[in-house]
């Protein structure tokens, strides 16, 4: 009989959370044949070599074995026949152990680990922030913008008080500066800019991740600050049907409804639907104007998902139609003598988007794949004596394709793309009209020499119509000294064409003059009198710790970001309180964000969050020199804690999170030309909002819930100025720092189907 | 109003600060010497059951962790030596599954999804 020589060969996948607490060590144990066939071993013993504890494995291969501290970290494994050997086991591995005749490689391994709601990915080389619909639950309302309210990371806001439309901040900067993608394909974007956070309703969203800093090349140039992409639900879905309804104090209504259907085990589909209305108005503060427009949404979507694993060929196809209507401004029981200040906003909109791609069946590695894209949006918005209409349409293509030099440790992903926007506006009664036509290409190498470090250099080159050619490089750096440490650095470049008027909406809510660029100078062909594009130098660093104590994980997450900007158009309301002139930065325009971020599981069950930011934001301001930058908090903090009842029970559970959330001094503009009873302070205080919610779970189809926002009832005062008489060269409602509507009850229900 | 907000500020950043390096040193110098581990079967077949049977051991006193596996039926236990196994297994009993040291709650397993009627026939899932 031949003597047969054993080897044990183990890949680690990434053991996630470190330091000896995990608790069980599981496998599988097979035996390589000659013609390279693998089978699974029964009756292997596998033991402590500490301990003698033992297990044996059963007809799959498959073992599984209790981890505790006296037991030690070796493993060993005996066959008769074999030669026994041992494994040093890191905990939470998950082991593929060979045996064979001859030295060769071994294949892969999946490591479980309990799922945080949020969490930051330590295998990608940006710092993505992963929130999961379980985390969204929490925030029970109503559509993306207000998916962030456990989320250190953005902040949102209103932008005026009349409109209703909703800003995000994100690294000290506006929203503008951060690329919105739904499925990798850029979203919110151009005249969209306003409302489009709230075009995405909250309950079709499967999960959002939040990447700082410059992003990658292959998403276009446009992303300054990060990214957050938006995963809708799919029709891979595990649920079959998802229904939602929410109502709330203001009598804000929602309906929202997701259905899929497998059609073959290639093709399948899925529906989306929501509808949501606030039909009445209220004016709590008593200024005659109403805290938040009435109006109505309606959105459909459907999706088709194809998968075809033996020709490697897979396929979305996703079409998105939508009806937005907005009323606002003075109720109409006034008895004044003039007109009412009133706003009407309709929206309408039509999004088609498409991916097509192809895995060569030999070569996991290689890929080639497009992405397709057609929006038509158009808006018509009468905001006071404010006309302003507007129409885009949009063409978008990325064709892809991913393959390595020699091995897989040099990866690259190559490309071209191609954009087209038709830009039509007319505010009071001025035409601009422009397009943009920019094709480009894009090269991004990745370099993993092994599971500590990567960097990923990407560089795009596009040439737009009106700009010329347009160079981004991008640079990320991650190195993971343990597997619970990861550091990270980014570094750069963004541009973006700047939208003055869809951009700074809000402010129409007011009397000011606005003077966009220099009017009358043509000089060069730029839209908007000669506005210039803004562009944008990015670059963080971070530190990242996993940890357990106790056998309960937590982490600890801090970096800064530093934002500077080489061109920039920026909105200038501190001239006068009558004016806004929008022009093209002249000297430093910069952010500076620092974020301690901390979450451990406190008790059995009870999660808890902290996070502290500290904002920096400063532009050179005509004239003026370098001021903070308006409406940016100098910082925030926020605590979350949330509890989940046991699981153990069919009868069902409880859930239940509260949130406070400080927000600290902003700077107003400058209102002191103003007669004094139509003045403003020149920062606003710092606020706290608390939240909270209970859902009651009564199985896995049906579950309740119930939550207050804003607790203490904190509103900003005044909102608006001079709200006595709205056509008076004061009136403005768009200096907007804090709640307007104060403490607000909501109800919902979800049904599931799996 | 301005001081106000400011004094919680600072201390919450040093609080944050101090938390945070105590933990990451309490975390590598935490070897849980008094705690226990313990494991025996526990009959059940499908993801549901695992959640149920996990959440069902954290309830009783003591216990820290709890992992079961489905192949195996296996479930381990780590816990302060308060944790005492069979009161895990009456509480998993009360979820209504089945252990080496106890039988199921038989209300309790009436109660339980049909995919988890392990001991009707339902195969493992």
């Amino acid at each position: 009989m031949k003597t047969r020589s054993v080897l044990i060969a183990i890949l680690l996948g990434v053991a996630w959370i470190g330091y000896g607490q995990s608790i069980s060590v599981k496998g599988v144990v097979m035996e390589e044949r000659k013609n390279g066939s693998l089978i699974p071993m029964e009756f292997v013993t596998v033991y402590w070599q500490k301990s003698s504890t033992n297990t044996t494995t059963d007809s799959t291969g498959y073992f599984f074995i209790a981890h505790g501290p006296e037991d030690g970290d070796v493993l060993i494994f005996q066959f008769l026949g074999y030669t026994p050997d041992t494994v040093k086991v890191e905990p939470g591995q998950y082991l593929s152990v060979v045996f064979k005749e001859q030295a060769s490689q071994l294949d892969e391994v999946v490591v479980g680990y309990r799922k945080r709601t949020t969490e930051i990915s330590f295998l990608d080389p940006l710092q993505v922030q992963n929130i999961s619909k379980d985390e969204l639950f929490k925030a029970a309302c109503c559509n993306l913008s207000e998916s962030f309210e456990t989320n250190a990371t953005v902040d949102v806001s209103f932008t005026d008080a009349v409109t209703g439309a909703k800003q995000i901040q994100m690294l000290g900067l506006s929203g503008k500066y951060t690329l919105i993608s739904q499925e990798q394909i850029p979203g919110v974007r151009g005249i969209a800019n306003p409302f489009g956070m709230v075009y995405t309703p909250g309950a079709w969203i499967e999960s959002i991740q939040i990447s700082k800093g410059a992003g990658s090349v292959v998403q276009g140039y446009e992303s300054m600050t990060g990214q957050i992409n938006v995963e809708v639900k799919k029709p891979a879905d595990e649920d079959k049907l998802l229904l939602n309804g929410y109502f709330n104090e203001s009598t804000r209504a929602e309906l929202n409804l997701f259905s899929r259907a497998k059609l073959s085990p290639m093709l399948s589909t899925a529906f989306l639907g929501h509808y949501s209305a606030r039909p009445t108005e209220h004016d709590r503060n008593n200024d005659s104007f109403m805290d938040m427009p009435t109006g109505s949404l309606l959105t459909l979507a459907n999706k088709w998902d194809y998968h075809n694993n033996k020709s490697g060929v897979e396929g979305q196809l996703n079409v998105q139609w939508l009806q937005d209507r907005k009323e606002g401004g003075q109720t109409d029981h006034q008895e004044h003598h003039h007109p009412l200040y009133r706003t009407k906003i309709d929206a309408d909109r039509i999004d088609a988007y498409a991916k097509l791609g192809y895995v060569f069946a030999d070569k996991r590695y290689n890929s080639l794949g497009s992405q397709w894209g057609f929006t038509r949006h158009t808006q018509q918005a009468t905001i006071g004596n404010n006309e302003y209409d507007a129409a885009q349409t949009s063409l978008y293509g990325n064709w892809l394709y991913q393959s390595i030099f020699g091995d897989t440790r040099h990866k690259y992903v190559t490309g071209l793309s191609f954009r087209y926007e038709d830009y039509d506006e007319t505010f009071r009664g001025t035409k601009y009209d422009f397009e943009e036509i920019v094709p480009g290409a894009f090269f991004e190498y990745t370099y993993v020499p092994d599971d500590r470090f990567t960097l990923v250099a990407g560089i795009r080159s596009d040439h737009h119509n009106l700009y010329g050619w347009l160079i981004n490089p991008r640079l990320h750096l991650r190195y993971a000294p343990s597997e619970s440490t990861v550091f990270r650095a980014s570094a750069g470049s963004g541009m973006r064409t700047p939208l003055p008027f869809a951009e700074n909406l809000g402010w129409m809510a007011s009397s000011r003059e606005w003077t966009v660029g220099k009017p009358g100078q043509t000089q060069n062909n730029y839209p908007y009198n000669g506005l210039e594009m803004e562009k944008a130098w990015n670059m963080g660093v971070s530190v990242t710790q996993e940890f357990t104590l106790d056998y309960r994980s937590g982490l600890l997450a801090v970096d800064f970001f530093h934002t500077r900007f080489t061109d920039r158009a920026i909105p200038d309301l501190d001239i006068s309180p009558q004016q806004l002139v929008v022009y093209n930065l002249d000297g430093n325009a910069y952010a500076n964000t620092f974020q301690i971020e901390a979450q451990y599981e406190v008790l059995k069950r009870l999660d808890l969050k902290v996070a502290y930011k500290l904002q920096d934001a400063q532009i050179a301001y005509q004239d003026k020199g370098l001021r903070r930058q308006i409406f940016t908090p100098e910082s925030r903090f926020f605590v979350n804690l949330s509890y989940i009842s046991s699981l153990a029970l069919y009868k069902g559970h409880w859930r239940i999170n509260a949130t406070a959330h400080y927000t600290g001094q902003q700077r107003i503009p400058d209102t002191y030309t103003n007669p004094e009873d139509f003045q403003l302070k020149s920062q606003s205080p710092g606020y706290w909002l608390f939240n909270s919610q209970l859902t009651r779970v009564f199985s896995k189809q049906f579950e309740v819930y119930i939550g207050v926002e804003n607790i203490a009832n904190y509103k900003q005062a005044p909102v608006i100025i001079d709200a006595e008489d709205p056509f008076s060269p004061y009136f403005d409602s768009g200096l907007i720092w804090g709640p307007i509507f104060g403490r607000e009850w909501y109800v919902g229900f979800r049904y599931m189907l799996k | 109003m301005k001081s106000i907000y400011k004094i919680p500020h600072t201390i919450i950043l040093t609080l944050l600060m101090l938390f945070g390096t105590a933990l990451s040193l309490s975390a590598q110098s935490d070897q849980s010497k008094g705690n226990q581990t313990i494991s025996f079967k526990v009959y059940g077949v499908c993801d549901d059951c695992k959640e149920r049977i996990e959440s069902a051991a954290m309830d009783s006193k003591g216990v820290k962790k709890a992992e079961w596996d489905k192949q195996s039926n296996v479930l381990v236990l780590v816990g302060s030596p308060k944790m005492d196994k069979m009161k895990v297994a009456k509480s998993v009993s009360k979820a209504g599954y089945h252990s080496e040291y106890m039988e199921a709650d038989e209300k309790a397993f009436a109660k339980l999804p049909g995919c988890c009627q392990y001991e009707d026939g339902v195969e493992k899932h």
